[in-house]
């Protein structure tokens, strides 16, 4: 794969300004179980390239999954002669980078080449078995894929970084259902590297003890009068809201419009840099550095390398995500944040592992100052608007906090609020740190990115919350 | 090629094949502030195999051709080693006489087509414009040990978002394959669209919390029609995740919806046959607000004791992973009413008049408890008349409880699709009582 791209590159580059090629190779093995049937189990490889090229501001970009030279020459020819035709209408620069040659990779303890499908199926069946016994799970679907990627970056400038991939991600949604209602949850448990950390992650004792939850939720449940109320929100909370309301608007392509369309532009225009956004002690950051992350990567897809971000850094906003695209507009250096969720996809401005620094506080001491409030510990529903301003966390675990103490089960609890509100209301972070898996979704056609979301425990101050 | 894999697996033990090959040669042209961002292409070739042996069932691609008969042979090992599906009971096996889609293809002019759109966007009080025109070229090829057929599926999205001076949004998007659609519903119609809607979108306000009359827009109602299409595979039904479960001959909606998959009409989803080879119909799954169908494959009809409505397809992703056939529909189509859009506006005393929406979440799949966030113009009416825009809102509803209370859908009827939020839908603009209002605080 890597001397087809090599012969790809070696016949672009003369002909463009610049000239990337991308080549991908992923063995995926995927297990989907429904309700104790599996619907399908499927081993396959997906591989392709993608090749870019800048020419008189002009960029244009080609995918293929042809093997063939002959036809991969043509598809060269091919971009070149649109990048061409795009300078008519476009103006297209790139930051000035340093060029890189390395190969880096994630260590596995035990291979997912070495694991049978049979022992992952398995698991899938002991979860079901133990859902069906032990829970009112009335729909059980869960999702159990591996990958092993090689990839291949090349460009014009002399960068030339290959690496090689491996992740896993357990997927489950389930609704628990009775005579008294039902509540559903999804949750991804991810991480780059092998199986050796299943049972770490213990899936099994996750999912079942999330059915009895819902249960629990569903019998006990209790509707609280809307109002103003602290609110404590668990690692789950802390990192959707540090990727919806932090990370998504802090992409520069966003502020700069070239997802207008699509996802939306951001509330954070180029000049906010340096305004406030929350209390002082929040520091929120991307980093793909994260060791394990399931958007780990070295270098991003333009060769970049890869370093942590502090996107709001004091309760400021202090730092965009960079492609090379958008930091030359801004007359930056790129940050390592262009990544391509396939070969088939062109590089954007994307998070990897988005989350708030931990605190000082130990995750008791943050309850014992609550007279009454709620401790959000998951969600289920959730959105923000298109600027990334105005959102919703349904939660999907939550308590009563009377008194500093936790009481019984509070249903559906729902903050609506505005990024803000959201930050400025946080008064004291915990020094515990989790993450969670999420699939990132951007860009036209839809680009699914492998992230990571988390952080610690933090309290917030007199919130509106309604039922 | 298609025919030699079926002969092939089945020598290699298989008890049913199937061979679908997507040929493809997609064009796209992306553009904001006023410029182009970047020209794509993808030229690709895929040859996806699904195959049933002893109730076992699985599926993989073809990643070299030259290595078929390997590929072939660690597929079918794959599947011996897998427990049974007793969900899988067989593809179609009857006579395939693919209904004709045949349409008169969009050519290749990507560039023009972005120019028209973004000018006629500015041809409003507007300042910039951003989106996208993506040209879908498709050559399908199906095989199967019972039935074989190609067909091309060729069509043209067009999606602009304005932006005025204030830097509040319009946007229009319409997928097409009829060239003689071009211009009633291509490049200008949409442009046009997003630039009047952002022209209207100025000096906005705070919106209000409440239970409201609302207008959605097509584009916005599709977004509702696309959640219930989703709703209607006997797949999501099946698995206990959708809001339609135990409602077949049900009231489930107002009178005044009936709903149909229509693969037929030209469009981003038609299809003349589905991926087990059999001919696509025309379904009616809603009639004057009762359940009648849901979209079945040869399997799951089997299960519900009724026939296939042709909906099988080899699908991506979570809830339809390749490797399986899943029912799913092809192209939504809302029964158009009778009265102009304007005429209905006329009537409403107070309320609101929303153009789209995006990040539809679900908290209950089984009730339908739901909220989405209304976009790209939000008007608030009073005596039939736009008093001024809003922002900063929420429908915070249940969608069954929204199907009920449909009053009215208009005479038009636009081909609309929006990036995954409305998907593949003809949709009138809907008049909707009591829908709850909900915003940040």
């Amino acid at each position: 794969m890597k001397g087809i791209a090599e012969k790809a590159l070696r016949y672009g580059e003369k002909k463009a300004d610049y000239f990337e090629v991308r080549a991908e190779k992923t063995a995926i093995t995927l297990n989907f179980m429904k309700n104790g049937v599996l619907s399908a189990s499927t081993e396959r490889v997906d591989s392709g390239i993608a090749m870019r090229a800048l020419l008189r501001g002009g960029m244009a970009g080609i995918y293929t999954n042809s093997t063939e030279w002959d036809e991969v020459k043509e598809a060269v020819d091919k971009v070149i002669e649109m990048a061409e035709k795009a300078s008519e209408i476009s103006d297209v620069k790139l930051s000035e980078e340093r060029t890189y040659r390395d190969y880096w990779t994630v260590e596995q303890k035990r291979k997912i080449e070495d694991v049978d499908n049979s022992e992952k199926i398995s698991w899938l069946s002991e979860i079901e078995n133990r859902l069906k016994e032990e829970t009112r799970a009335v729909a059980r679907i869960q999702v159990l894929r591996d990958s092993l990627k090689e990839k291949h970056i090349l460009t014009s400038e002399g960068t030339e970084i290959s690496s090689f991939l491996p992740s896993i991600e357990y997927m489950y949604f389930i609704i628990v259902a009775n005579e008294k209602g039902s509540e559903q949850a999804y949750n991804q448990l991810a991480w780059t590297g092998g199986y050796d950390r299943w049972d770490e992650w213990d899936p099994e004792g996750r999912v079942v003890d999330m059915a009895k939850i819902l249960e629990r939720s569903i019998n006990e449940g209790k509707t609280l009068k809307s109002g103003k109320m602290d609110l404590i929100v668990g690692p789950e909370v802390t990192g959707i809201a540090s990727h919806e309301s932090c990370g998504h608007p802090s992409e520069a392509d966003r502020i700069m419009g070239r997802e207008g369309y699509l996802a939306g532009e951001s509330f954070i225009k180029p000049e906010m840099i340096g305004e406030r956004i929350g209390s002082e002690i929040v520091n929120v950051v991307d980093d793909p550095t994260v060791p394990n992350s399931f958007g780990y990567y070295k270098y991003d897809d333009e060769g970049v390398p890869a370093r942590r971000r502090y996107l709001y850094k004091n309760g400021v906003i202090n730092e965009f995500l960079h492609n090379r695209e958008t930091a030359a507009v801004l007359g930056t250096k790129s940050n390592g944040a262009a990544r391509a969720s396939g070969w088939d996809r062109e590089p954007i401005v994307r998070m990897s592992t988005t989350f708030v620094e931990p605190g000082d506080y130990e995750v008791e001491e943050l309850f014992e100052d609550v007279k009454y409030g709620v401790y959000m510990k998951s969600f289920t529903e959730w959105n923000i608007d298109d600027v990334r301003y105005n959102q919703k966390y349904t939660g999907r675990e939550a308590y009563l906090i009377e008194n500093g103490e936790i009481k019984g089960p509070v249903r559906r609890p729902i903050i609506e609020l505005t990024t803000k509100t959201f930050w400025s209301s946080v008064d004291a972070i915990a020094k515990d740190l989790e993450f969670v898996g999420a699939t990132c979704g951007k860009s036209d056609p839809e680009q699914g990115v492998d992230v990571w979301t988390g952080g610690p425990h933090m309290r917030l101050r007199d919130v509106y919350m309604r039922w | 090629m298609q025919e030699k894999i079926v002969k092939t697996a089945l020598e290699k033990g298989a008890d049913e094949v199937i061979v679908k090959i997507i040929e493809r040669d997609d064009v796209q042209l992306r553009f904001s502030n006023n410029m182009g961002d970047i020209a794509n292409r993808w030229v690709s070739r895929n040859i996806m195999v699904f195959l049933a042996l002893n109730g076992r069932t699985t599926g993989f691609e073809i990643s070299r051709p030259e290595n078929m008969e390997k590929e072939i042979e660690k597929g079918v090992e794959f599947a011996k080693k897998l427990p049974e599906n007793p969900d899988f009971m067989g593809i179609y096996d009857g006579k395939l006489s693919p209904a004709g889609i045949n349409f008169e293809p969009i050519d290749d002019e990507l560039s023009e087509y972005g120019k028209i759109a973004m000018d006629s966007a500015l041809s409003h009080k507007i300042k910039r414009v951003s989106g996208e025109i993506y040209l879908a070229r498709h050559r399908i090829k199906i095989a199967t040990n019972y039935n074989s057929a190609e067909e091309h599926r060729s069509y043209l999205i067009t999606t602009a978002r304005a932006f005025n001076h204030e830097g509040n949004p319009g946007q229009a998007s319409t997928h097409i394959a009829d060239k003689g659609d071009l211009k009633r519903y291509g490049p200008e119609f949409v442009g046009d669209k997003a630039g009047k809607l952002a022209e209207m979108n100025v000096n906005v306000k705070e919106g209000e919390e409440g239970n409201f009359t609302v207008l959605l827009d097509p584009l916005c109602f599709g977004s509702t029609i696309t959640e219930v299409g989703s709703a209607l595979s006997a797949f999501s039904v099946d698995s206990g995740m959708s809001f339609f479960v135990g409602k077949l001959g049900e009231k489930v909606a107002s009178d005044v919806l009936t709903l149909y998959d229509d693969p037929h009409s030209p469009g981003s989803g038609m299809a003349g046959f589905d991926d087990e080879g059999k001919a696509t119909q025309k379904t009616i799954t809603i009639e004057k607000g009762v359940l009648k169908s849901y979209l079945h494959s040869t399997s799951t009809a089997k299960k519900y004791g009724v026939e296939s409505t042709g909906n099988s397809k080899i699908g991506g992703g979570y809830f339809s992973p390749g490797g399986s056939i899943m029912p799913g529909f092809w192209q939504n189509r809302v029964e158009p009413g009778k009265r102009k859009m304007e005429d209905i506006m006329a009537d409403i005393d107070r309320g609101l008049y929303i153009a789209n929406t995006w990040y539809t979440r679900f908290q209950d799949r089984l009730k339908g408890d739901f909220s989405t966030i209304p976009r790209d113009g939000i008007f608030y009416i009073e005596d039939g008349e736009i008093k001024e825009a809003w922002k900063g809102i929420r429908i915070s509803e249940n969608i069954l409880h929204m199907l009920e209370n449909i009053r009215e859908l208009s005479s038009e009827l636009i081909p609309v699709d929006w990036w995954g939020e409305t998907v593949r839908t003809f949709a009138p603009y809907a008049l909707i009582d009591d829908v709850r209002i909900t915003k940040a605080r």
